[in-house]
């Protein structure tokens, strides 16, 4: 009678451990899985807050400023950049939009200044930003660079021709 | 003689509730994970096709309209007055039977309808554009 019950008892300990054993496991795994969807998800915010930022940033900024020669293609201290022109109270202002160490940098500034590339504000990482004009001259096509990820837009001009 | 009883059974009740109620809530749990997964590679993909179908619509405009021009620009192959064109997940151009994205121009009257949705049939952004001829 004694070695039944004991038996018993034994029995329920191992079915315990098992059952035990089997909700660590279930929340293993759902933790496992949980942590791979956060990764993806992760890894596609980034992406597209990298690269589909700065070409927005850059698309709208073009668009703001796209009246009659005010959009061209030129440098700034050797590097190639989009320089955007206007004019506040007769006096005539650039804005350069270009890369430099690692970021989208804009530089706003009277016309007749000759800066460097470290006067521009940092705006957001990148790791490439190439431009370049169609050969009608009024589409612009922006590249866009960040790890892995690569994002381009063409956009039309419709102020006419930007200077190359 | 007290009876003594084992608390065994007891135990083995209580893990089996809280296996129970831990399965229901990982169910929904892992319900939520797959959603969020489907809504972020949706955000991914309605991202990319925004800018294709903004750039075709720029295109468009930037050729006043015209279909065969623009087929050219966007490496298409133009069928009446339709032309589709085929992109892989990254909006790289790429052959119908790589396709991940298709989008498609249609012009009547100078009104253009661009389109771009997954090759498996799920519209993701459309737009209609008409090209303005200045002078």
């Amino acid at each position: 009678m004694m070695v039944n019950m004991r038996n018993k008892t034994s029995y329920s300990t191992v079915l315990g451990l098992l059952l035990v054993c089997l909700f660590a496991v279930c929340m293993l795994f759902t933790l496992a899985y949980g942590a791979t969807i956060y990764k993806d998800i992760s890894s596609v915010m980034d992406s597209q807050y990298g690269t589909r930022t700065v070409l927005s940033y850059v698309v709208t900024k073009v668009r703001h400023y796209d009246v009659a020669g005010s959009v061209e293609l030129g440098s700034l201290d050797g590097m190639d950049a989009i320089i955007l022109r206007e004019e506040i109270d007769d006096e005539k202002y650039l804005t350069y939009i270009y890369a430099y160490d690692g970021s989208l940098c804009e530089l706003f500034c009277p016309a007749y200044l000759e800066l460097t590339l470290d006067s521009g504000e940092q705006i957001i990482s990148l790791d490439e930003l190439e431009f370049s004009l169609s050969d009608s001259g009024n589409l612009l096509e922006i590249k866009v660079s960040l790890g892995d990820d690569t994002a381009r837009q063409t956009l039309y001009i419709r102020s006419g021709k930007a200077v190359a | 003689m007290a009876e003594t009883r084992s608390r065994t059974p007891l135990f083995l009740i209580e893990l089996t509730i809280m296996i129970l109620a831990f399965s229901f809530f990982a169910a929904v749990g892992l319900r939520l994970f797959s959603s969020a997964r489907q809504t972020s590679e949706y955000a991914g993909d309605l991202g990319l096709a925004v800018a294709g179908v903004q750039t075709a619509a720029d295109i468009f405009k930037s050729v006043g309209g015209d279909m065969d021009k623009t087929a050219t620009a966007l490496s298409a192959s133009l069928t009446g007055d339709k032309l589709v064109v085929y992109y892989d997940s990254a909006w790289e151009p790429t052959s119908l039977s790589d396709a991940y994205f298709v989008m498609t121009v249609t012009e009547n009257g100078g009104l253009a309808k661009i389109s771009a949705s997954l090759a498996d049939g799920g519209l993701l952004y459309s737009l209609e554009v008409r090209a303005v001829t200045h002078g």
